[in-house]
């Protein structure tokens, strides 16, 4: 059987037991554990039926004990972190809240949605919610105004996933760079990394090429996708949620490594062709701090 | 991206102009007289500050008005400066030459309003003209890029009145649109030249040149014409070089050249071959950052921190000054020494703003050094100086993230979602940092114009 080595990905705290968010925004949190969020594609599309068996987990080159979670049971909690500066306004802003509405109409209803916007100024509009309508009518009301702090939305966007049971995806959608976060490159890369979120990104315009956007789909395991004029951005949506859901989770307790740091991770598929994508490490909690 | 902000980082960024006015006309005319009288009643008529029919008149003059203007400006000017010249009266019976008449408006205003008093109310009036010139639409978008282009080698400087240059408009590095560079500016500056005072044997008014350039220069920071302050603060240099102020405000436009807000202009492909033949000290060629004259990072970063120093070593206890270096340091990973001059700044006990940016720097360079009990100490303090900026409620909760509080991290960012989503730039002074003396520029045109008003 030949062996995939791919570097992969993995989020690094698994949460459990988490209070659900009441309606306003309030944030809970979670207990620690470790969680793989991988994607196995061959020829572009994914593979299932995959059992845990067929993974190998190695944590800082030391071969991990993995469990493979039934997808089926985890949610969906999809974050949509959405640029409304200024610069959306028109036609783009009309498809991008199009394209939000039809994610929205595809999550089941064991999912759990989160809307943030953004301009200078970083709004959690909706926070976690399984009543898709506050989804909806928040991103109907949505205006375009002010700058661009796209960092620190991203990161609300993470912190949001993180306090919410399933599995979580942020959907990013920027038209431009930043402006006025607070949060640098590294500090926001540092965040995802810690992190059990993925992280799609899509960059229209001059948000095009921005580095640290494909650097944080990376680090997360997600992907970027450029949007341009033509771009068809109901169906990009439509592509990162049914990509998202194809995805396996893998969990395991690290052992044989130190807690603390960054852990490198590769993750192998036992049979061939196949691609895989994750994240290439996490970062472990520092239990002495 | 606002419109707010289009008109605040509207950017004159290339002299497209062409080398102009050098062929201008030298007769003065009798409508070139009638104008420059009307101007000259302008600047003894101006109210400072108020947009009135003053700076109406001059702000509706074409370059072609100008051009028949400057030969009757700079004799006008001449004789101002150098009153020992003999001033030629008319024959009686005929009516004055053009020339005569200059020469006795010079006389007059010297009897009235005095050499200084004038050229400081002139170079008021132009600035306010500057200042009240319409930002371009909303279709002219943003884009604040330095003006880096050398004048070419032997070319004669066109006289200040007849400047006109263009800037590129650029929206995040596209160029979108040119328009007029405002020449209020330079004619404004040229009016307080040392040499105008020098000419007339009178005392060069340091005190208010200075005070003049600073207001300025926090005009055009505010607004965002880094260009047009690029140039003012050029000037200013060569005039006032160890002015603490002018220090300063060199040094915080060398720092927004190197914020996201101008660098994102620059792909990572521009960055390659801009470090390419910087190690090779090449000239820069035609990629679209070099046509808007953004500078590298590192080079604008050096240099924020050089004229920052420089600032400090003539105002010591300039705790902005120290501030900012902190925040330099910090982005180029000097973490210990950015912590010295963060809490150096804290000890000079500055005011609310600066205080705030002086924790959130003391607060990353404490991170960054892991000293995580001091950080948290730190923005603890400047969360409780704006409890609603998102700055400091996201670096209290990245920090606690880096900590593996997940609770508290999540914690810090529940004030956010109470908060009005208008969001005013005053909620969060970090959404004005790159303003530098901007944040008061109410206050310092106010005291300009008073000071200006007084001696009247």
């Amino acid at each position: 059987m030949t062996r995939l080595l791919t570097s992969v990905a993995l989020s690094a705290l698994v949460c459990s037991g988490v209070a659900k968010a009441p309606q306003r925004a309030t944030f809970s949190s979670g207990t620690l554990g470790v969680r793989v969020d991988v994607l196995v594609t061959k020829a572009g599309r994914p593979i299932a039926g995959l059992r845990a068996e067929d993974f190998e987990v190695r944590d800082n080159g030391v071969p991990q004990r993995v469990s493979l979670a039934s997808v089926a049971d985890l949610p969906v909690n999809a974050v949509l972190v959405l640029d409304t500066s200024e610069s959306t306004s028109g036609p783009k802003l009309t498809r991008l809240v199009e394209a939000a509405h039809g994610l929205v109409d595809r999550l089941h209803s064991s999912d759990r949605a989160a809307l943030i916007t953004f301009s200078h100024a970083v709004n959690l509009r909706v926070p976690s919610t399984a009543d898709f309508r506050l989804i909806k009518k928040a991103l109907d009301e949505i205006a375009p105004r002010g700058e661009t702090s796209a960092l620190d939305a991203i990161y609300v966007g993470l912190l949001s996933a993180q306090a919410e049971n399933g599995r979580s995806l942020l959907i990013v959608f920027t038209d431009g760079r930043d402006t006025a976060s607070w949060l640098t490159d590294d500090e926001i890369l540092d965040a995802a990394k810690r992190a059990n979120a993925v992280i799609y990104v899509l960059a229209a315009e001059h948000a095009r090429g921005w580095t640290i956007l494909r650097d944080l789909a990376e680090a997360t395991g997600g992907h970027g996708v450029d949007v341009t004029a033509g771009s068809d951005l109901s169906d990009e949506f439509q592509k990162i949620l049914e990509d998202f859901r194809s995805r396996y989770i893998l969990t395991f307790v690290p052992a044989g490594v130190a807690q603390a740091g960054f852990h490198r991770l590769d993750v192998m598929v036992r049979r061939g062709g196949l691609v895989v994508k994750a994240r290439p490490g996490y970062i472990g909690k520092d239990l002495h701090e | 991206m606002s419109n707010a902000l289009r008109r605040a980082i509207l950017a004159a960024i290339l002299i497209l102009g062409a080398p102009c006015a050098s062929g201008a006309a030298e007769k003065i005319t009798d409508a070139a007289v009638t104008r420059l009288e009307q101007w000259i009643t302008a600047v003894t008529d101006h109210t400072p500050g108020q947009v009135d029919a003053a700076v109406g008149m001059v702000r509706t003059w074409t370059f072609a008005q100008r051009t028949e203007l400057n030969p009757a400006m700079q004799m006008f000017l001449d004789a101002l400066t150098r009153p020992q010249a003999p001033i030629p009266q008319p024959k009686t019976g005929k009516p004055a030459r053009p020339d005569e008449r200059v020469r006795s408006f010079a006389a007059a205003t010297l009897q009235s309003a005095g050499l200084t008093t004038f050229l400081e109310r002139a170079a008021v009036l132009h600035g306010d003209a500057a200042m009240a010139a319409p930002f371009p639409s909303a279709a002219s978008t943003a884009g604040a890029r330095p003006d880096n282009r050398a004048p070419r080698p032997g070319s004669k400087p066109d006289p200040p009145l007849l400047y006109r240059a263009r800037a590129l408009i650029d929206t995040d590095g596209e160029i979108r649109d040119e328009m007029p560079r405002d020449w209020n500016w330079p004619f404004a500056r040229s009016l307080l030249e040392p040499q105008m005072f020098k000419r007339a044997e009178a005392t060069w008014p340091m005190p208010f040149v200075a005070q003049w350039y600073h207001a300025t220069a926090a005009f055009m920071l505010r607004n965002g014409l880094y260009s047009d302050a690029r140039m003012h603060l050029q000037n200013a240099a060569t005039v006032l070089a160890d002015d603490p102020f002018v220090l300063f405000d060199r040094a915080c436009l060398a720092e927004i050249h190197g914020l996201p807000i101008v660098q994102n202009v620059l792909t990572e492909r521009d960055m390659v071959t801009l470090r390419r033949r910087e190690a090779r000290r090449e000239e820069y060629g035609g990629e679209m950052a070099n046509v808007l004259g953004v500078p590298l990072l590192e080079m604008t970063n050096a240099e924020a921190e050089r004229l920052f120093r420089r600032t400090l070593s003539v105002a010591p206890s300039f705790a902005e000054a120290q501030v900012r270096l902190a925040r330099l340091l910090l982005v180029r990973g000097r973490s210990g020494e950015a912590l010295e001059e963060a809490r150096a700044a804290l000890k000079a006990n500055p005011e609310r703003t600066v205080r705030f940016y002086a924790d959130l720097m003391a607060s990353r360079a404490s991170r960054m050094l892991g000293q995580f009990e001091a950080a948290a100490g730190y923005v603890g303090e400047a969360v409780g100086l704006f409890p609603n900026a998102q700055s400091a409620l996201v670096a209290a909760s990245h920090l606690s993230m880096t900590r593996s509080d997940l609770e508290a991290a999540l914690a810090s960012l529940g004030r956010l979602s109470i908060l009005d989503e208008d969001a005013p730039f005053d909620r969060d002074p970090w959404w004005s940092y790159r303003w530098g003396a901007g944040r008061d520029v109410d206050a310092l045109l106010t005291t300009l114009w008073a000071s200006v008003q007084q001696r009247r």
